[in-house]
């Protein structure tokens, strides 16, 4: 076995499946560790995994069903945000835990080697227990309104995939900016609430006029969102093959982009953190 | 097979560090500076340059030298923690490396939690961490506290589950900085002997440490660094004489 390391080698090291398949151990200690660590010396625990989006999907209920106006869809407004704030509350962790994986485990970075790219991986897969415990709290106000469950929940894992997809994406690209520029720390908490606002969380597609759906598609969530409502609730929710392919597309630029980015630059990372 | 197992080439690694700022410089000079672009030229710093060795398969090599002459660059380096800035490395099997006591451990979990993590950061699976587990432990004399959370630990014993998780890694070479130093009499030569049986059964052992006594019982061939150039490089009692023996501290 002969390895060599030159300073003129350039190469995504880390994108070798040899490279992550032998890593999977320690992928999946990572996610142990944080687990452990965020649960320990709390008092309920993982409870708030389901207590937070609730409680965010009441406020919302609150706000536009009381005070704002909103069309009627025929199902419960609870159902309609908290179908959305399950993804949300997904993709919001991921994405915040994302921009600080790397200066957070500084101490991994410059005392050990490993494939840097499986703390990425890591935060993408963050929560993806509250995602699915969130999942079954909207089959019980479901069943408590009587809504009665679509085959169309069969799709819920390619979303899931999807959406792993795009945080991963997202944690690439702001982990290695924020390995450089701190700034990106305080900046991303602030775009996490514009996103909410951007996002279809407390509204839906059909309230955006028509002649900006296609530049509201962009945004890879608004095709995730209406997704995920189309599972749950059914065909009134469908997005439409246009918002889905412009989703699609913005995901793998995204994607594509943060693997590039990351790559390039996972060599310097012991150097500057 | 007589090809050396850590080959370095013409090595070399440099830093960018910025420029100390003088004491003469007035508010307008830093606005000029600014409006220049220079505020933030950075200056080139080789830790390490023209490094040329070879460690042979089996050897116990100490790396001796000052604060600062590139010790734990050349281990850096060496573990792929950071890429070189010039020359090459070849390296002609597994590397596992106790940069510090207990890469990765987190104070809240407990003994055995961390020491899977450890495991796992050095590059072992689940299975392997599982067959040498009993063997670990019994080596590290944790004991009881093995479920306590490691934030409870003596500094002692931290080091100690440590250097029983490096130790058991079965990988070609082993480089070891500078962590034996927290431990107490006994648990050192436990530690001494361990790595002569590693040694005995063909590992390569990289140490860095500042206890003469230790490298002088273990090592076999040496390199001395200064300021980032290799000084001399032979076998470890040559070098002790020449550097060492004429210190009247020692």
């Amino acid at each position: 076995m002969e390895k060599k390391i030159s300073y003129q080698d350039k190469s995504f090291r880390y994108l070798h499946p040899l490279v992550l398949w032998r890593a999977r151990t320690l992928l999946i200690h990572l996610i142990k560790r944080d687990l452990l660590v965020s649960y320990k010396q709390t008092f309920i625990g993982m409870t708030w995994v389901l207590i937070k989006p609730f409680a965010m999907s009441l406020t919302i209920v609150f706000v536009f069903d009381r005070i704002g106006q909103f069309p009627d869809y025929g199902f419960p407004y609870l159902l309609i945000a908290l179908s959305a704030m399950t993804l949300w509350e997904f993709f919001s962790n991921a994405v915040s835990r994302g921009c600080i994986c790397i200066v957070d485990d500084r101490d991994l970075i410059v005392r050990a080697n490993f494939p840097r790219v499986l703390l990425a991986i890591n935060s993408a897969l963050r929560n993806s227990i509250g995602f699915f415990a969130n999942l079954v709290l909207v089959f019980a106000i479901m069943a408590y309104y009587q809504v009665p469950i679509s085959v169309n929940i069969i799709f819920i894992p390619i979303i899931f995939i999807f959406t792993l997809l795009l945080n991963l994406s997202l944690s690439l690209w702001f982990g290695t900016l924020n390995v450089f520029f701190r700034d990106v720390q305080t900046l991303i908490p602030f775009l996490i609430r514009i996103g909410l606002f951007i996002s279809p969380v407390a509204f839906t597609l059909q309230s955006v006029p028509e002649q900006w759906k296609s530049l509201f598609s962009i945004n890879p969530l608004v095709g995730l969102i209406e997704s995920l409502r189309y599972c749950l609730l059914g065909e009134k929710f469908w997005p439409g093959t246009e918002t889905l392919l412009i989703g699609v597309t913005s995901l793998t630029v995204l994607l594509l982009s943060g693997v590039y980015v990351f790559g390039k630059n996972e060599r310097k990372f012991a150097d500057v953190i | 097979m007589t090809q050396p197992i850590i080959e370095a080439l013409n090595l070399g690694k440099c830093y960018f560090i910025p420029p100390v700022k003088s004491e003469s410089d007035n508010f307008l000079d830093k606005i000029l500076a600014i409006a220049r672009f220079s505020f933030s030229k950075k200056q080139r710093v080789w830790a390490l340059r023209n490094l040329n060795i070879e460690v042979e398969r089996g050897d116990v090599v100490a790396i001796l030298g000052d604060n600062g002459s590139g010790k734990s660059t050349l281990f850096r380096l060496i573990s792929e923690i950071t890429a070189p800035s010039e020359g090459e490395l070849i390296i002609r099997g597994s590397v596992s490396s106790m940069i510090e006591v207990g890469v990765g451990f987190h104070r809240e979990l407990t003994g055995r939690e961390n020491l899977f993590l450890n495991g796992a950061l050095l590059g072992m699976t689940t299975g392997q961490i599982e067959n040498t587990f009993n063997e670990i432990v019994r080596f590290s004399e944790i004991g009881k506290y093995l479920d306590t959370p490691i934030k409870k630990y003596s500094n002692g014993m931290h080091a100690r589950l440590a250097f029983a998780v490096a130790s058991h890694l079965n990988s070609d070479i082993l480089i070891v900085d500078e962590v034996l130093s927290v431990s107490d009499q006994q648990y050192r030569l436990k530690a001494i002997d361990r790595l002569r049986k590693l040694s005995a059964e063909g590992v390569t052992i990289l140490i860095v440490s500042h206890d003469l006594a230790l490298l002088h019982e273990l090592c076999n061939s040496a390199i001395y660094l200064k300021n980032g150039r290799i000084e001399a490089q032979s076998t470890f009692n040559a070098l002790y004489e020449e550097f060492y023996k004429t210190e009247p501290k020692l």
